[in-house]
């Protein structure tokens, strides 16, 4: 069966038009209606309600204190009985006969089907220069997200098999509008997805609910989908990393340990060291924190004189022979 | 994870970002109270990364910056900054008190001498604690799976031991976050000490390193047990403001189930037996903080039992302790080198910091009447009886050290 959810505010005119569309558009196959409606001051959930009295298989969640379309698409997933669930707008934007072939899609084996603008022989309608721009640009940034990639990641207009979605059910935050984004992040790769073109209609009645803020909830559903999708990889890479840190660490210090092993393993080359160091730096007037060594072998050390200033730091390089005593600069 | 404590009539991430702001003006003024006093000789090791006492990766980060005028005033806000912020883990620690009680331990890490008096310090103890900060809150927080990035606490295990030697002191804390996680035995292994063997690797490639331990053990060389005893007692008493040393130690002692904060705290303790600095003292407060939180989960005291003595402990602890608001003379000396536009090395007779090298343009080399040929300046922080003879030399006025330079 199919469960069709309507997510409503402020669509009481719509809705009466949409509704015997939907009907003609899924006529024999089995199907339900849930309008979720956000108790919209129209009272659109008063127009479902009479329109389930002649339409049997309308039902409506009428939701009190609670807003916005994401939130509503996961409650009406709540109670929806089909086996395949489907959401769409009420405006008239989304075209109902698109619907037997989202449903079509899901029986042929597919975990979720999206009614794409951006696919072959879909289409934005009549969009003027800015809304499709911004369309666009929106796009662009959404179909990076996600594991699950589509063309069309911002559309409103999908269908889901229930086996696939019970399981990320609890990951979904639904804040704003973009469930569908929502939904693709929390899926695992591998899901198989397919588009259905679409053409993007006009709004039959009413206004558009994208304001600034929507806008922003959906940059701040975005990050968070990214920020979600670094942490994955990072997870993914740690025991890499670490391998890799390790030997690039541990090479460099064990030749270098090598390199002054007579310090470690001869006390009287150890005290010849030192011995010679503190001479030499006191001659020179140099510190003894400027000064470091190399390489030491029983008879010489290779040192370091590096002034510790502000800014670049002059270097030195000296071979110093232990008997007799001399600092000559170093060949290379 | 992390809700500010505030009534219910703000938007919460408006109410987190006025908890932010507040707590960063504070770290502000703490950075600023720090910089009136100018470079210190062990913050001039760091910031132009001299290879001792410590391993590199916080040095090495500071002396990026060592050609930029503000060098000093950027990592005293980022360090102080990293201190006062570190409230929302201790925050998160706490999670499971009453807000009341959360809001006493918040302030116990907020208003305690250590971060008081180290907050914008550019030293490797306050890294280190804050290091400490966040295993003691694994630690505590049972529910966060630390398996999931076993990788990276490794590498940060790492990261602070290549910080500072001391951060080996949380060993306890980080075997028993590893055993949390029932990885195989030898991943757990390697994860603890393959870190530790690295820093092994690189003290015998680095004999400073090595000299460095020295220096530590030869800290207390004169003292008595009994005065070894009294220094530690001094330093646990500043770690907490008195007060919550007492609870601190209190929490950690009755937390049977908490072994691994005893026996880090043991750790701690027999470290400042052998050298006992005050500014050892950061290292225990998140210790302190975890002692008190136990505590608090037996205990429900009123809030003026808890933060008065606490309080009157700090205030206490500032009075003995002042900081000191003007800089040494290292940097007047240097200026008034520099306004002399002369070139050529500067020598330093006497017991000297490295200050001096960080306020200097110039190199600075130790006093030898044969150097005196390519020097422009002679600084005598110790006997210069020499350059009274010097006829080419001249006294510098009005210094608080005697300099000469050339005439």
């Amino acid at each position: 069966m199919l469960s069709l959810i309507l997510p409503t505010f402020n669509e009481a005119e719509n809705l009466e038009q949409l509704l015997p569309r939907i009907a003609e558009a899924l006529a024999g196959a089995p199907h339900e209606i849930i309008v979720v409606d956000d108790d919209s001051p129209d009272r659109t959930w008063e127009v479902a309600e009479r329109l389930s009295l002649h339409m049997k298989n309308i039902r409506v969640l009428r939701r009190r204190g609670r807003r916005g379309l994401s939130s509503a698409v996961v409650e009406g997933f709540g109670i929806a009985q089909g086996d395949v669930m489907v959401v769409m707008d009420c405006d008239g934007q989304h075209d109902p006969r698109v619907l037997p072939e989202l449903a079509r899609a899901i029986h042929a084996g597919a975990h979720i089907a999206v009614a794409s603008r951006y696919a072959a022989g879909g289409s934005t309608g009549g969009w003027g220069g800015p809304r499709l721009l911004l369309s666009r640009v929106a796009t662009f940034l959404a179909s990076h997200a996600p594991q699950v990639r589509v063309s069309d990641p911002m559309s409103g207009y999908f269908a889901v098999r229930r086996t696939a979605y019970l399981p990320i059910a609890h990951q979904l935050r639904p804040q704003g509008f973009k469930i569908l984004l929502e939904i693709l992040a929390a899926l695992p790769r591998g899901t198989r997805v397919t588009e259905v073109p679409m053409t993007f209609g006009r709004r039959m009645t009413g206004s558009s609910k994208l304001s600034l803020r929507v806008q922003l909830q959906f940059l701040r559903q975005l990050l968070r989908i990214l920020a979600a999708r670094m942490r994955e990889f990072l997870w993914e890479v740690q025991w890499v990393v670490l391998f890799l840190l390790f030997v690039v660490a541990a090479v460099p210090f064990a030749v270098r340990a090598w390199h002054l092993r007579f310090l470690t393993i001869d006390s009287a080359v150890r005290l010849r060291t030192q011995s010679a160091l503190q001479r030499v730096a006191s001659e020179r007037g140099w510190l003894l924190s400027d000064l470091d060594v190399d390489s030491v072998t029983p008879f010489s050390a290779r040192v370091i004189h590096r002034e510790h200033l502000r800014g670049k730091d002059p270097v030195e390089c000296f071979i110093l022979r232990f008997q007799p005593l001399t600092l000559i600069p170093c060949a290379d | 994870m992390l809700h500010p404590p505030f009534s219910a009539s703000y938007p919460d991430s408006v109410r987190r970002l006025i908890v932010v702001l507040g707590l960063e003006t504070y770290a502000l003024l703490l950075a600023l109270l720090q910089l009136s006093s100018g470079v210190r000789t062990d913050e001039a090791k760091y910031l132009l990364d001299i290879p001792y006492p410590h391993p590199p990766v916080a040095r090495w980060t500071f002396h990026l910056l060592d050609g930029w005028t503000h060098q000093e005033l950027f990592w005293r806000i980022v360090l102080a900054t990293l201190l006062v912020q570190a409230v929302w883990i201790v925050w998160s620690m706490v999670r499971m008190l009453p807000v009341r009680d959360r809001r006493a331990v918040c302030a116990f890490w907020l208003l305690s001498g250590p971060v008081i008096l180290q907050a914008g310090t550019i030293m490797m103890a306050p890294l280190t604690a804050l290091q400490g900060l966040v295993l003691v809150w694994l630690y505590l927080r049972r529910d966060i799976d630390t398996a999931r990035f076993g990788g990276w606490l490794a590498v940060c295990w790492g990261l602070s031991l290549f910080t500072a030697f001391q951060a080996i002191l949380f060993l306890p804390l980080v075997l028993a976050l590893y055993r949390r996680t029932r990885l195989p035995l030898w991943f757990q292994t390697f994860c603890v000490l393959g870190p530790v063997f690295l820093l092994l690797l690189y003290v015998l490639g680095h004999p400073h390193a090595a000299a460095s331990f020295l220096l530590v053990r030869g800290d207390g060389a004169g003292l008595s047990a009994l005065q070894r005893a009294m220094g530690a007692g001094v330093v646990l008493g500043l770690a907490g403001s008195v007060w919550g040393s007492l609870l601190g130690v209190a929490g950690i002692l009755f937390a049977r189930a908490h072994r691994e904060l005893l026996l880090t705290f043991i750790l701690l303790c027999a470290y400042l037996l052998v050298s006992a600095h005050d500014y050892y003292a950061v290292l225990f407060l998140p210790l302190f903080v975890a002692g008190v939180t136990l505590l608090l989960r037996r205990w429900k005291p009123h809030p003026a039992i808890l933060l008065t003595p606490f309080l009157l402990g700090t205030g206490f602890i500032l009075w003995t302790h002042p900081l000191p608001l003007s800089p040494g003379p290292a940097q007047a000396v240097m200026e008034a080198v520099e306004e002399r536009k002369a070139q050529g090395a500067v020598l330093i007779a006497g017991s000297f910091g490295h200050e001096w090298q960080y306020e200097s343009m110039f190199p600075i080399r130790r006093y030898r009447s044969s150097l005196l040929r390519d020097a422009q300046a002679v600084v005598c922080l110790g006997a210069c009886p020499d350059m009274q003879e010097k006829s080419d030399w001249q006294k510098m006025e009005g210094m608080e050290e005697e300099v000469w330079v050339r005439k």
